[in-house]
C-alpha cells in the first residue's frame, strides 16, 4: 500500500514538473556539435551562445560536443531512446542514411523564407540534397587538391608556379620528381592512396566525364569505360619509376610530404595546417595546385553541417537557432576555429582564408567541386569500391575486372533493397 | 670449506646479476612508448615529429601542460572518473568475490550452467548491445522521473548511469572463482566446526587469503572504468558529467590531432592508474612473506 | 569437489548451504539478467530483422545469417581473427608467465620493475598506436633501421598483406603481457612455500620445481587466462580501428571490426547482431573445448 502511494506520488510530481516546464516562456533547443576540438568549443561557448541568448531571451540553447568517431553510436542511441537533439552537426555523408529513415526535417521551406541564404550558400547546399530535398545547412567544407613541394620542383627543373593541369602533365612531373636509391625510393614522385582510395580516385573519374551513380542513385555507373580508364591511369601512378605500392603512413598526422618522402600528394586544408604547425620550416615550400582536368576539371569536396531532427518539438525556435549558427558572423568564427572552408560566398574574403594562398587555392577549387553521392547504400558502395581498387593497384585483378566486381556487388545490394 | 662458500656466494652473485640484466632489458622494451609519451609532452612542436627523431627535448617546455589544463575542465573530469572508478571497484570487489567464492566452494543446482551463462555474456561485442543497454538505462524503473515503464530519462546523465550498466562483474566472478578453487577445503571446514556462519567464513577466512587476487581485481576494475570511453559518452548528456577519456578528445579534431597537449594530458590522465597499480601491488609482497594460505 | 561432501548425509544442512550459496550469487545474477541478458536477448531478436535503429525492425527470418555464410569478407575476417588469436594466446601466456616468475624474485627494486612491466597496459592506445606505427614505418622506423644493420629487410610491417596481422600480434602481446603477469603474480603468492621447501629437500632443482609444482598449481589461473584470452582476442577491435582499418587487402579485418562497421558505418544493426551471435557461438564452442581439454588434463 505504502509503495503504491509512493509510485502515485512520484508519477504526480513528474507530471506536474513536466507541465511546469511546458508552461514556461523559454523554449529549449538542444544542439550537438560534431567534434570536440577546443578552439571550436571555445567559440561556441564564449562567443556564439552568449550572443544568441542576449538577442533571443525566449530561447535557450543547450549544447553538447560529440567526438567525430563516436557520432554514429551517440546519434543512434539517442534516436532509439527518443532523446535526440533538435539540431545536430554531421558530415554530408550522413544525409542519405538519416533522411531515408525519415528522421530529418527537410529545410527547403525554411530556406525560401529566409532572404539571402539560398544565394549565399549556393551549391554547398547541394551537399545535403537527398531525393530533391535539402537537409543540411553547411558549416564548413574540406576538399582534396594536389599539394606539392616547390623546393623539389626547382631542384628537378620544374616551374613551381606552373603545376600540372592534366593527367599527362601530372605523370610527367611525377616521373621527374621521383628519386631512387637502389630499389628503394628516397622520394616518390606522387603518393596516392592504396586503401581508402575512393576519395583520391573519384576526381579522376569525374575529370574523365564519368559518374559513380546515376542522378537518382538507382544505377551503378562506376564500371563505365571512363571509369576504367580513370582507374588504369590511377594504377599507372604506381609505376616503378614513380612510387612503390606501399601506403605512406603519416607520422602522427603529419603528411609524408613534410618529411620529404614524397614530392606531391592529394591533401586537405587540415593537413596543410598540420604541416604549418609541426614543420613550420617546410610549410613555405608547400603549394597547392588547382583541380586537374581532362574532359572537365573536378575535385573532391565535402561539407559538414547542421541537420534538424523531425521529432524536434519546437521547430520555429530550432530554425531560429540554426539561422544564427550559420549566419556569416558565426560561420566566420567557426570555420576559423576549425581551419575549414567557409560555405558562404560572402565569406571568401575573411582573413583566415585570404591570408594563405594555399587556402585561397582550396576556395578557388570549389568551382570544380564534386561530392560523394547521397544514397543510403553509399558506405557499402564505397567499401566495395575501395576493396577492389586496392586489388587492382596490387595487380591481383585488372582495373576493368576490379570495377566490374565492385559494381556487381553493389547492384546485388540495390536489388536486395528494392524488394 | 671456505672455497665452497666462496663459490656459492659467487654463483648467487652471478644469478642476481643475471636477473638484473634481464630485468633491465625487458624494462627498457616495455617502458619505451611510455617514456616517449612523457618526453614528447615536454617537447616543442617542431621536435615532435622531426626526423631523425629527437628523443631528449633540446628545450624542455611546459606549454603543453598549461595548454592542456586550460583547454578542458579536467578537474571536473577527474572527479567524475574517480567517483565512477572507486564506486565500481568497491562494488565489484565485494559482490564478485562473494559470487566467486560461492561458485568455487559450494554445490548448488545448475551451478555450472549458471556459471557458463554468466561467462557467455562476455562473448558478445559491446557494440551490438550498446543500443539495447542504452534503452535499459533510459527506461530503468523509478529513476530520473521514470515510472515503472519509463517516461523520464532514467539513469541517463547520472552517476549510477555511469557505473551500473558497466560493472562487468562476470570478469571478477570468474577471476575470484579460479583463485578460491585453490583455497584448501580444510580451512573452511575448520571454521564451520568452530561454528562460524557461511558469511563469516567468506569474510574472515576466504577474503584475507585472497588479498593478491583482490588487489588484481581492484587494479582491473579501476583501470577498466578509467579507460572507458564509449559508454560514458553515450550515457551522459552534459559536459559536467564527462570523464577523463572524453576530456582527451579535446585535442583531436576530425582530421588532425594536437599532439603536444594530447601527450601532456594523456600523461596526467595515466598517472592515477600507475598509482593504483603501485599501491595495490604491495599486497603481492605481503602474500609471499605471510605465505598466503597455510593449512 | 567442494567442501560440502562431508555433510552430504545431512540433507537439510545441505539445503541450507545451497540457499546461502544462492544468496551469494544473487546480486551478480540479478545484475547480469538486467544489464546483460536483457540487452542480449534484444540483440538476438534483432538478428532476425532488418534494423537500422532509426526505423522499426522488420522481421527477415534467417536472411542475416544466410548473408554471413555467403559473404567472403566474413570468412576472411574469421580466418584473420582465428590466426590472430592463435598467435597472441600462446605468446602471451608464455611471456607473461616468464615475467611473473622474474618479478617474483626477491631482489631489491623488484617492485619498480613490476611497475615498468605494467606500463604498456596503462599507456593510452592512441600513444601506443602512434609510437608503434612509427616503429613499424617503412622508411623512418626503428625496426627497419635495426634490421638494416644486420643486412635484413626492409619490411613493410603494416602495409604488406602478409605481415600486417603478425605486426599487430606483436603489439598486442607487448601491450597485454603486463596484465597477465599481474594475474600470474597474484596466483604465485597463493602457493604455500612449504611445498617448495619439501621439494627442495627431495632434491628437485628449480626447473623441476617450476615444472612439477608451480605450473600445475597455476592451472586454474592458466585456464582463466586462456578463456579470457579467447574471448578478448576474438572480439579485437580497438587497435584495428586505430591502426589499419582492416587493411591492407582486408588482411587485418577481424570479426569485431566487421561488426562495428556493420553497426555504426552501415547502420545494419540486424546484420551486426547476427554476426555477433555467430561469433558468440564460435567463442562458446572454443571455450567448451578448452574446458574439456584442460579438465581432462587436470584429471590425468
Amino acid at each position: 500500500m505504502k509503495r503504491l502511494l509512493a509510485v502515485v506520488l512520484i508519477a504526480a510530481i513528474t507530471l506536474l514538473t513536466s507541465f511546469a516546464a511546458g508552461a514556461s516562456e523559454v523554449a529549449t533547443v538542444r544542439v550537438w556539435f560534431a567534434g570536440t576540438a577546443e578552439p571550436m568549443m571555445r567559440v561556441v561557448n564564449e562567443q556564439l551562445l552568449p550572443a544568441f541568448h542576449q538577442a533571443h531571451p525566449g530561447i535557450r540553447i543547450e549544447v553538447d560536443f560529440i567526438p567525430w568517431n563516436e557520432l554514429s553510436p551517440k546519434l543512434l542511441t539517442s534516436f532509439a531512446g527518443n532523446v535526440a537533439p533538435d539540431l545536430f552537426m554531421h558530415g554530408q555523408a550522413a544525409t542519405a542514411g538519416f533522411a531515408s529513415a525519415g528522421v530529418l526535417e527537410p529545410l527547403d521551406e525554411y530556406l525560401e523564407k529566409s532572404p539571402g541564404m539560398l544565394e549565399d550558400f549556393g551549391a554547398s547546399l547541394d551537399a545535403g540534397l537527398y531525393e530533391g530535398k535539402r537537409y543540411m545547412i553547411p558549416v564548413y567544407g574540406s576538399g582534396t587538391l594536389l599539394a606539392y613541394r616547390a623546393d623539389f620542383y626547382e631542384e628537378v627543373g620544374l616551374d613551381p608556379n606552373n603545376p600540372p593541369r592534366t593527367w599527362e602533365e601530372l605523370r610527367e612531373s611525377a616521373l621527374k620528381l621521383a628519386r631512387k636509391r637502389g630499389n628503394r625510393f628516397e622520394r616518390e614522385g606522387i603518393s596516392v592512396r592504396i586503401a581508402a582510395a575512393q576519395q583520391d580516385w573519384s576526381p579522376f573519374l569525374w575529370q574523365n566525364g564519368g559518374e559513380l551513380f546515376s542522378e537518382d542513385g538507382k544505377q551503378v555507373l562506376f564500371d563505365s569505360p571512363e571509369a576504367i580508364e580513370a582507374l588504369e591511369f590511377y594504377v599507372s601512378l604506381f609505376d616503378d619509376a614513380i612510387a612503390d605500392k606501399r601506403e605512406n603512413q603519416p607520422i602522427g598526422n603529419l603528411p609524408v610530404l613534410a618529411a620529404g618522402a614524397v614530392a606531391q600528394e592529394f591533401t586537405t586544408v587540415e593537413n596543410l595546417k598540420t604541416i604549418a604547425t609541426y614543420a613550420p620550416d617546410v610549410y613555405p615550400n608547400v603549394r597547392v595546385a588547382p583541380p586537374l582536368t581532362r574532359v572537365q576539371p573536378a575535385a573532391w569536396y565535402s561539407f559538414a553541417g547542421f541537420f534538424m531532427a523531425k521529432q524536434s518539438a519546437n521547430k520555429e525556435a530550432t530554425w531560429e537557432v540554426l539561422q544564427f549558427l550559420t549566419s556569416p558572423e558565426a560561420l566566420e568564427a567557426l570555420t576559423y576555429s576549425l581551419s575549414g572552408l567557409p560555405p558562404r560566398a560572402s565569406l571568401a574574403g575573411v582573413p583566415h582564408v585570404a591570408e594563405d594562398p594555399n587556402v585561397i587555392a582550396f576556395m578557388d577549387g570549389l568551382s570544380a567541386a564534386r561530392f560523394n553521392p547521397n544514397i543510403p547504400i553509399w558506405v557499402n558502395a564505397r567499401d566495395a569500391l575501395e576493396r577492389q581498387i586496392e586489388r587492382a593497384i596490387r595487380g591481383i585483378v585488372s582495373p576493368a575486372e576490379a570495377l566490374r566486381t565492385a559494381a556487381d556487388e553493389v547492384r546485388q545490394l540495390l536489388a536486395d533493397l528494392g524488394n | 670449506m671456505s672455497e665452497g662458500v666462496e663459490r656459492v656466494r659467487g654463483l648467487r652473485f652471478l644469478r642476481t646479476a643475471g636477473i638484473y640484466a634481464v630485468l633491465i632489458v625487458v624494462a627498457f622494451v616495455m617502458s619505451l612508448p611510455f617514456s616517449w609519451m612523457v618526453l614528447s609532452s615536454f617537447k616543442p612542436n617542431s621536435e615532435l615529429f622531426s626526423y631523425p627523431p629527437v628523443w631528449i627535448p633540446t628545450r624542455w617546455v611546459l606549454d603543453h601542460y598549461i595548454r592542456a589544463f586550460e583547454a578542458a575542465p579536467f578537474g571536473r573530469y577527474f572527479f567524475n572518473s574517480a567517483v565512477t572508478g572507486i564506486s565500481t571497484t568497491v562494488i565489484n570487489l565485494f559482490f564478485t568475490s562473494l559470487a566467486g567464492f560461492a561458485f568455487a566452494k559450494y554445490d548448488f543446482p545448475y551451478k555450472n550452467l549458471i556459471f557458463f551463462a554468466l561467462i557467455a555474456t562476455m562473448m558478445i561485442p559491446f557494440h551490438v548491445i550498446l543500443v539495447p543497454l542504452f534503452l535499459v538505462a533510459k527506461n530503468f524503473p523509478f529513476a530520473g522521473g521514470n515510472g515503472l515503464w519509463g517516461g523520464g530519462t532514467g539513469l541517463l546523465n547520472t552517476y549510477p548511469g555511469l557505473v551500473l550498466p558497466h560493472l562487468l562483474p562476470v570478469f571478477g566472478v570468474f577471476l575470484t572463482r579460479q583463485f578460491f578453487m585453490g583455497l584448501p577445503d580444510d580451512l573452511i571446514d575448520a571454521a564451520r566446526i568452530d561454528g562460524a556462519s557461511e558469511y563469516r567464513i567468506y569474510w574472515t577466512v576466504a577474503l584475507p587469503a585472497a588479498k593478491p587476487v583482490l588487489a588484481t581485481l581492484a587494479i582491473f576494475s579501476f583501470s577498466n572504468v578509467w579507460d572507458d570511453f564509449l559508454w560514458p559518452l553515450v550515457v551522459t548528456t552534459s559536459q559536467s558529467m564527462r570523464t577523463v577519456q572524453i576530456g582527451l578528445q579535446v585535442f583531436q579534431s576530425q582530421h588532425s590531432v594536437e599532439w603536444g597537449p594530447l601527450m601532456a594530458a594523456t600523461v596526467a590522465v595515466t598517472m592515477p592508474l600507475v598509482v593504483v597499480f603501485v599501491l595495490n601491488q604491495r599486497s603481492f609482497v605481503q602474500g609471499v612473506t605471510s605465505s598466503g594460505i597455510k593449512g | 569437489m567442494a567442501g560440502t561432501t562431508m555433510y552430504s548425509r545431512r540433507g537439510s544442512y545441505q539445503r541450507r548451504l545451497q540457499r546461502v550459496a544462492f544468496l551469494f550469487i544473487l546480486p551478480v545474477l540479478l545484475y547480469t539478467v538486467i544489464f546483460r541478458f536483457a540487452p542480449m536477448f534484444a540483440s538476438l531478436y534483432l538478428s532476425f530483422t532488418r534494423y537500422n535503429v532509426l526505423q522499426p525492425a522488420v522481421w527477415v527470418g534467417l536472411q542475416n545469417y544466410i548473408r554471413i555464410f555467403q559473404s567472403d569478407l566474413f570468412w576472411t575476417a574469421l580466418r584473420n581473427t582465428a590466426l590472430y588469436s592463435l598467435e597472441v594466446l600462446p605468446l602471451n601466456i608464455a611471456i607473461s608467465f616468464g615475467l611473473a616468475l622474474l618479478v617474483n624474485q626477491k631482489v631489491r627494486g623488484v617492485a619498480f620493475f613490476r611497475t615498468l612491466f605494467y606500463l604498456p597496459v596503462v599507456t593510452s592506445i592512441v600513444a601506443v598506436s602512434m609510437i608503434w606505427m612509427w616503429l613499424y614505418d617503412y622508411n623512418l622506423g626503428l625496426f627497419n633501421l635495426l634490421l638494416e644493420y644486420v643486412g635484413l629487410g626492409p619490411f613493410d610491417w603494416l602495409g604488406d598483406p602478409r605481415l600486417a596481422l603478425h605486426s599487430l600480434v606483436i603489439m598486442r602481446v607487448w601491450k597485454g603481457v603486463g596484465w597477465n603477469m599481474v594475474i600470474y603474480l597474484a596466483a604465485l603468492q597463493e602457493i604455500p612455500q612449504e611445498l617448495y621447501e619439501a621439494a627442495s629437500i627431495d632434491g628437485a632443482n628449480s626447473w623441476q620445481r617450476m615444472l612439477r609444482i608451480t605450473w600445475p598449481l597455476l592451472r586454474p589461473v592458466t585456464f582463466y587466462i586462456t578463456v579470457m584470452g579467447i574471448i578478448s582476442t576474438f572480439q579485437t577491435f580497438g587497435e584495428i580501428y586505430a591502426m589499419t582499418k582492416g587493411g591492407p587487402l582486408n588482411s587485418t579485418t577481424t570479426v569485431g571490426y566487421l561488426i562495428y562497421q556493420q553497426a555504426f558505418d552501415q547502420f545494419q544493426m540486424g546484420q551486426a547482431s547476427a554476426t555477433s551471435f555467430v561469433l558468440l557461438g564460435i567463442i562458446l564452442a572454443l571455450t567448451v573445448v578448452n574446458n574439456r581439454v584442460s579438465g581432462a588434463r587436470a584429471e590425468a
